[in-house]
């Protein structure tokens, strides 16, 4: 399974590497990591039927996460659409209602709790 | 037909012998006329100078006749003579009797004066020469002479004759004798003595009454009535004067330089008393007195070539009648006092009628009748213009009383208005320090309203730092934690890879421990950056100068500008450009100084760009770009916008404290005012702004690379 990890700070890219380093190895997930909402589009142009699910930072430079989830609910929700799930440090309210309201199947807080995405993730691929 | 000389002779001899035969007839005189017996009659000339003439026996009776009581200059018979003889034959009466008479003459000439071949009187200088002939023939010395009853008598005169002008009819006659009684002598001597007292009397009254007006003009220029009636009053002196002088004088030439003048002058007084009078009624009479003095020169032209009286009285009448109509017209015109002078007047024509009536009136009366003739309308003026002046003079006097009170009263408000004044001053001293300590209050209060202002700035660009701060920190921490929860989790691994015995695979996770705990320890330093930049911008504005790289502060800040406002707002977005000079020196700044001005501007520039993303269409893509360049001794920072941009109008004001474009309650209007002290006067930068309103702004900051403010390249 393809996962999509949208998010500015680079250091994501390892913490997700060694976090899921078992789901890895034993290639029960794939991760592909975009800097930016842009880079992510750039990147579903081409692959959005191999990606499964998509998690995303909200607070980017440039295109925010909401902009991206609007994006791929209209660009790339053919079926089966493509999960999203919506990361922000802000776990506020308000945050939460706009993810959900522009399509995000979940909605993360930071500092991301793994084992409870990993549970997350357990129960979408069920 | 011419005679020779014989025949010549005979014709003498034959007349001659005729005349001796024929003798001449004595006038004879038998009465005493009441002035005198006047010797007009009888009397014969001969232009021969030749001393027998003088004997009684000489007989004369081929003389021509003459008329001696005639100015020298109309007898013909004197037409080139030089001493020559009169010749008169007479005797008087039984009606006079033998007695002595009083001899009394006057002549225009130098004369010798026999009686009976007796020289009895001589009189001037007689010469041959007309030139020098002294003629003195005024108010001789009387001589008697005794005359016989029935006796033939013969007055014989050596007459030496001076024509003087030869202008005037009435000039002195070439020989008057005239006989009278003693008794008559007396009365005339007498009426002489009067005559002149009278003129002497008006002469010194007039010289007074002259002296005392000039003095009154003196003192008065404005009345210049005074002036004319001093110039009156001095004319008249004179005139006075010069009959007075013609009863004294006995030389012809110098009696011709007074009598006549006398006229001349006792008319021009006239005249300057109507000038005196129009000026002291106000009337104007400019065009009267060219008449007036056109009168004057007529007649006086009259009495000097013509005669003396009719010119003479005509002039005077005309006058007197201009004066008299002038004082009547005042009266009419019930001018102040005009009254006085017309009883002057009248009292004169009262003295005058007398004379006109031709009634007979004692010496006495009349030399009292002529005093009062003049004086009684001078001392009238006088009195007038006395009474003017003293009038003036008391009005003056309550004048100044007034003006005195009137200064009194004024020196009284004045010393009131100044008292009024200090009062005043001193209430408005008392104001104004009131004011001023109310000020100084108000000032202190202000002063501590900008610094509680101030601080209010920083905690509001603090509260929009936090959310910021919020996702900042959580950021790392979510590294800190997450990284070090996965190398609990390593290490358990590791242990285990250990007991197996597997050392390669040890190693590897080894490895990514210790690439975590990298990760943990910048992480951690980030988190820690973050609140100290927090702490140290809530701080007071103390911060230490330090070391410190411009990309950094921007880089960090711009960020925390970025999330703060994304955290309030979570539609916004923008971009985020950073083009920061590579290999930029340290510079020596209170960072939180600068990270506060440039947090000013991101915050600035992402407000602007969001206010123009709510207008501008779906095209529009909010950018903010910073910029750091390197310049020869300066780093410039350029925070650029593509929003709405500054107005012209408003681009000078932006810098002001207090001046804010945000609606009440988002902005202070402190945040550039701070920036621009902070980067002025705290770092001698400077802050500019370029702006094209509707596409966007760019602030650039200027800090110096002074050795101040840079310690190492």
């Amino acid at each position: 399974m393809k996962i999509l990890v949208v998010d500015d700070e680079a250091d994501v890219q390892p913490l997700f590497l060694q976090r899921f380093r078992k789901e890895i190895r034993e290639h029960e997930l794939e991760f592909d990591f975009a800097l930016s909402g842009e880079e992510a589009l750039v990147y579903l142009q081409e692959k959005h039927s191999e990606v499964v699910l998509i998690l995303s930072d909200i607070n980017m430079p440039g295109m925010s996460g909401i902009d991206l989830l609007s994006r791929i609910r209209h660009d790339y929700n053919a079926p089966p659409p493509p999960i999203v799930m919506m990361i922000t440090a802000y776990g506020d309210d308000e945050n939460h209602r706009q993810a959900i309201e522009n399509g995000a199947n979940d909605f993360l807080t930071k500092p991301l709790d793994f084992s409870l995405l990993k549970e997350k993730l357990k129960t979408l691929l069920a | 037909m011419t005679l020779n000389p014989f025949q010549l002779l005979f014709a003498i001899l034959f007349t001659l012998t005729l005349t001796v035969k024929a003798q001449v007839k004595p006038v004879n005189y038998n009465a005493m006329p009441a002035n005198g017996i006047t010797l007009d009659t009888g009397w014969r000339y001969s232009p021969q100078d030749n001393p027998q003439f003088a004997e009684p026996a000489f007989n004369d009776a081929s003389w021509g006749g003459i008329n001696p009581i005639y100015p020298p200059h109309r007898i013909p018979q004197l037409k080139g003579a030089k001493i020559g003889w009169l010749r008169l034959h007479f005797k008087t009466g039984p009606n006079l009797g033998s007695r002595p008479f009083i001899f009394d003459m006057l002549q225009s000439a130098a004369s010798e004066i026999y009686l009976d071949g007796k020289l009895i009187g001589k009189y001037g200088t007689l010469s041959a020469n007309p030139s020098n002939v002294v003629p003195l023939g005024l108010n001789l010395q009387n001589q008697e002479v005794y005359l016989t009853q029935g006796a033939e008598h013969v007055f014989a005169v050596r007459i030496a004759p001076w024509r003087g002008p030869a202008i005037n009819s009435n000039w002195l006659y070439l020989c008057q004798i005239t006989l009278i009684d003693a008794n008559q002598y007396i009365e005339i001597t007498k009426t002489t003595i009067k005559g002149d007292e009278v003129y002497i009397a008006l002469t010194s009254v007039f010289f007074l009454l002259s002296l005392l007006h000039l003095a009154f003009y003196r003192y008065d220029p404005t009345q210049r009535a005074n002036l004319f009636f001093a110039v009156y009053a001095i004319i008249s002196t004179l005139g006075f004067l010069g009959v007075v002088m013609q009863g004294e004088v006995q030389d012809c030439r110098i009696w011709l330089c007074v009598y006549v003048p006398a006229f001349l002058t006792t008319l021009m007084g006239a005249v300057w008393v109507i000038r005196a009078l129009g000026t002291l009624f106000s009337f104007k009479i400019n065009r009267l007195e060219i008449g007036l003095w056109c009168v004057y020169i007529i007649t006086s032209f009259l009495i000097i070539f013509w005669q003396i009286n009719r010119p003479f009285f005509t002039g005077l009448i005309i006058f007197g009648l201009v004066q008299i109509w002038l004082t009547v017209k005042a009266l009419r015109m019930k001018k102040r006092g005009a009254g006085i002078i017309a009883s002057g007047f009248a009292v004169s024509v009262v003295a005058l009628a007398p004379f006109l009536f031709g009634v007979t009136i004692s010496d006495l009366t009349h030399q009292l009748l002529i005093l009062i003739l003049f004086l009684a309308p001078a001392l009238g003026i006088s009195l007038y213009l006395a009474r003017e002046f003293a009038l003036d003079s008391s009005l003056l006097r309550k004048k100044l009383v007034q003006v005195e009170t009137l200064s009194v009263q004024n020196l009284a408000q004045e010393q009131e208005k100044q008292q009024l004044l200090a009062r005043q001053n001193d209430n408005l001293e008392n104001e104004v320090a009131v004011r001023t300590s109310e000020l100084q209050r108000s000032l202190s209060e202000l002063k501590s309203a900008q610094t509680q202002l101030i601080q209010s700035e920083k905690m509001a660009s603090l509260g929009e730092l936090t959310a910021g701060i919020a996702h900042e920190i959580q950021n790392p921490l979510n590294f800190v934690n997450n990284f070090s929860d996965v190398n609990r989790e390593m290490i358990d691994e590791l242990k285990e890879e250990l007991k197996a015995g597997n050392i390669d695979e040890a190693l590897a996770i080894a490895n990514d421990i210790q690439q975590n705990e990298e990760k943990i320890i910048q992480h951690g330093k980030r988190a820690d950056n973050i609140v100290k930049g927090m702490l140290q911008h809530s701080r007071s504005n103390t911060g230490e100068r330090q070391l410190s790289d411009i990309n950094t502060i921007a880089d960090e800040f711009l960020k925390l500008s970025y999330h703060g406002l994304r955290a309030k707002d979570k539609s916004f977005n923008a971009d985020l450009v950073t083009h920061f000079a590579e290999s930029l020196p340290s510079v020596n700044m209170v960072p939180q100084n600068i990270g506060r001005v440039l947090l000013n501007l991101f915050n600035n520039a992402f407000y602007a760009v969001n206010q123009k993303k709510k207008i501008a269409g779906a095209d529009y893509k909010p950018t903010v770009e910073v910029t750091t360049v390197l310049k020869d001794n300066f780093i410039e920072i350029i925070v650029k916008d593509n929003g709405q941009g500054v107005s012209d109008a408003i681009k000078d004001k932006i810098m002001q404290p207090f001046f804010t474009t945000k609606p009440t309650g988002e902005g202070t209007g402190l945040g550039l005012s701070l920036s621009y002290d902070i980067i002025v006067k705290g770092h001698s930068g400077s802050i500019a702004i370029e702006s094209t309103e509707g596409l966007g702004a760019s602030f650039i900051i200027k800090l110096p690379l002074t050795s101040k403010n840079n310690e190492s390249v």
